[in-house]
């Protein structure tokens, strides 16, 4: 694992080396910021970097003892805490353990390192037994926690920390990142930049997985929908294989910017993929049916973030026929 | 590296480090072992990331090296092989194969960098103790430890280190014990560290009744126990122990001597018709004689008579009852002696002869 920090997270970076360098660290600190630009890996490489034992160095060295147990997952001054599985809730007996963590002495640094990630996938439970932690930790202790949804923390856990707000990356320092992080040309850089709005690691999976091709698809199915009046459940279960999570994900943001250029009148959709499709979808959909379509895609996705656990392909099946019945009356 | 070892060798120092070594495992490498081989010596170290054990196996090797192996399924083989036999593990690649006559078996290994053994910072203090000593100090006070109390530092046992004296004091907030114990100390000041609940119930369960001596080293961060062929190390409570001494009431002569096992008998019998959550008895003092009052919601009650000696005023005071009978168990002298000044102040027990034992039980309105 690299353990250097990205280019768009300079400002951050210096800002929390400053504190470290005056020992002025917070003990509380909620980083939050849009998914898909890299925060998970920020909290990580401050942690590798406070327990690294090259102080002088402005990243950790990657090549001392300590950077030796880190990147092998094994330091015994940093304590992960995520949920069993992914997208479920973390309960409270590892945060218990947290608790117990910060309470011991550390074993090789002075500090003691926890990451909470996501921290609002924490349930009523988990929160409250933190609070105290979070407020009075015993020594020398970070703890970070991690949020692409901030708001969704009570706001007793809010209060208590420190918040780092990160950001998207400019197209310059984006673009760059990605060119150099994988062997691709710049028309195809271009091309998945728009896609990724402003989020670097995201255009890293949409290059590396087959998402670029899923979205792709979907976008094809939705005016298929229109058009032909293709079989809504078959393209359900389809959906619901490349996630029900994405997919939503995807909508809202595709709908978004049909609408915006519905509104604006442009047809500048040539450095997209599949402008042909948008266009096409574009040009049967009035405002009306446009807004009403994100305003669906919007709410289902975020019952299928929430903590409720609720059947996703219902919810696929839903938007789609409510997109279908939008063709007998479009225009 | 491989090496040769008999199975009687062997066992033993499996069976201790695979005692710390818990199933749940916070590091994925921590179901591992770490084993070293140096020209005249084996060792085991297992860790649970709070407490540390090293074994060490004398004896002559050819080969040296490091390597972690997973712990359980070592023991598990080694116990099954028949007794006496001889084993030997060699290193391959990333696997270690343990063969004995006939039976192979190859064991996935992970790099010994990679396992975080603890190197203990600079020395605060050191000491050499006799292990009865010791294990007596830490039992007669060990029970008054408070259990996940949100006041983290009372989830532990303080060990205090001054010239030439080592104390050990816990407390749960209603009662407290300390004792003392005098021995030769190299430190540069006076110490004190906590020494959290489960290092302590380890430390306890490791030390022997017999009179050969360990060596104590105090860090910053850890206490390390350095015994004949096992090296325990435990992370200590990051926190700051309550000032204990202004608990402990000052007494000039405890007025009360009573037989410690008729006491405590007494008070076992009232205590069962004793609020089954408050526990609470009343005890009643006049001229040698002690009353022992019991009543539950069901409105049962006992009373309890018992002769003692006692030249006090007269008075009622109320106590959980069941942190009498605690102190009751540990004192081990025939009489105790106990000093009560008035119904809303501690009241202090001591061992009928020596004064290094002390129990405070703070009393409880009824």
């Amino acid at each position: 694992m690299n353990l250097n920090s990205y280019p768009w997270h300079i400002e951050q970076w210096e800002q929390l080396m400053t504190a470290h360098q005056n020992g002025r660290m917070p003990h509380g600190l909620l980083l939050s910021g849009p998914s898909g630009t890299g925060i998970e890996d920020f909290s990580v490489k401050i942690a590798a970097k406070l327990l690294c034992d090259n102080a002088e160095n402005s990243q950790a060295c990657g090549e001392c003892q300590s950077c030796l147990l880190f990147t092998s997952g094994n330091h015994p001054d940093l304590y992960k805490v995520e949920p069993e599985e992914p997208g479920k809730q973390i309960k409270v007996e590892p945060i218990r353990g947290l608790i117990e963590f910060t309470q011991l002495t550390s074993q090789y640094s002075s500090y003691k390192i926890a990451i909470i990630q996501p921290a609002d996938a924490m349930n009523r439970n988990s929160s409250n037994a933190l609070l105290k932690t979070l407020e009075e930790p015993a020594g020398n202790v970070v703890l970070m926690l991690v949020s692409s949804r901030p708001s969704k923390l009570p706001v007793t856990i809010r209060s208590r920390c420190q918040q780092i707000q990160f950001h998207k990356a400019t197209e310059e320092i984006g673009k760059r990142w990605l060119m150099e992080s994988s062997d691709i040309d710049t028309v195809r850089c271009n091309e998945i930049w728009n896609m990724a709005q402003g989020k670097p690691l995201y255009a890293l999976e949409l290059l590396e997985s087959d998402l670029a091709l899923q979205q792709s698809q979907i976008i094809k199915d939705l005016r298929g929908l229109l058009e032909q009046g293709a079989d809504f459940m078959q393209i359900a279960q389809k959906w619901h294989e490349y996630g029900a999570t994405e997919v939503f994900h995807w909508l809202v943001y595709l709908i978004a910017l049909m609408t915006r250029l519905k509104l604006t009148g442009q047809s500048d959709t040539a450095k997209l993929q599949n402008s042909q499709d948008l266009q096409q979808i574009i040009n049967q959909l009035n405002l009306r049916q446009l807004v009403s379509s994100y305003d669906m895609a919007r709410r289902h996705y975020q019952a299928v973030t929430g903590l409720y656990n609720l059947n996703q392909t219902g919810l696929l099946e839903d938007f789609l026929l409510f997109w279908q019945g939008q063709s007998s009356t479009g225009g | 590296m491989d090496i040769n070892i008999n199975r009687t060798a062997l066992l033993p120092s499996l069976q201790i480090v695979n005692g710390v070594i818990e199933r749940r495992q916070p590091l994925p490498i921590l179901v591992n072992l770490l084993l070293s081989v140096s020209e005249n010596e084996i060792s085991f170290s297992g860790s649970d990331m709070e407490v540390e054990l090293i074994s060490t196996i004398k004896q002559d090797n050819k080969s040296t090296g490091e390597i972690t192996l997973p712990g359980k399924k070592l023991l598990d083989i080694c116990r099954a092989l028949p007794e006496g036999a001889d084993i030997t593990i060699k290193i391959n690649g990333d696997k270690a194969l343990v063969k004995s006559g006939k039976s192979k078996f190859s064991l996935s290994t992970l790099p010994a960098v990679e396992y975080p053994i603890i190197e203990i910072g600079e020395k605060l203090a050191e000491f050499s103790l006799k292990q009865t000593v010791f294990k007596e100090i830490l039992e007669k006070t060990a029970f008054s430890m408070a259990q996940q109390d949100v006041r983290y530092y009372l989830n532990g046992l303080l060990l205090e280190i001054s010239n030439g004296q080592i104390r050990a004091v816990a407390t749960d907030g209603h009662r407290l014990a300390l004792c003392d114990t005098e021995t030769e100390v190299s430190a540069v000041e006076k110490q004190q560290i906590i020494v959290p609940r489960k290092g302590v119930v380890e430390l306890i369960r490791l030390l022997d009744d017999k009179e050969k001596e360990v060596n104590v080293i105090i860090t910053s961060n850890h206490i390390r126990v350095e015994f004949e062929e096992l090296t325990f190390t435990s992370k200590l409570i990051d926190g700051k122990f309550p000032d204990y001494d202004r608990v402990i009431p000052e007494v000039d002569h405890p007025q009360l001597l009573a037989d410690r096992e008729q006491l405590k008998q007494s008070l076992t019998r009232a205590s069962i018709l004793s609020n089954e959550k408050y526990r609470g008895v009343r005890i009643s003092l006049e001229k040698n004689k002690l009353r022992a009052l019991a009543h539950n919601p069901e409105q049962e009650e006992a009373e309890e008579e018992l002769d003692v000696e006692y030249d006090g005023q007269e008075l009622e005071i109320g106590f959980n009852v069941s942190y009498l009978l605690d102190a009751l168990g540990i004192i081990k002298t025939k009489k105790v002696r106990i000093a009560i000044k008035d119904p809303n102040s501690s009241c202090l027990l001591l061992p009928e002869t020596k004064d290094n034992c002390k129990y405070v039980v703070m009393p409880m309105r009824l």
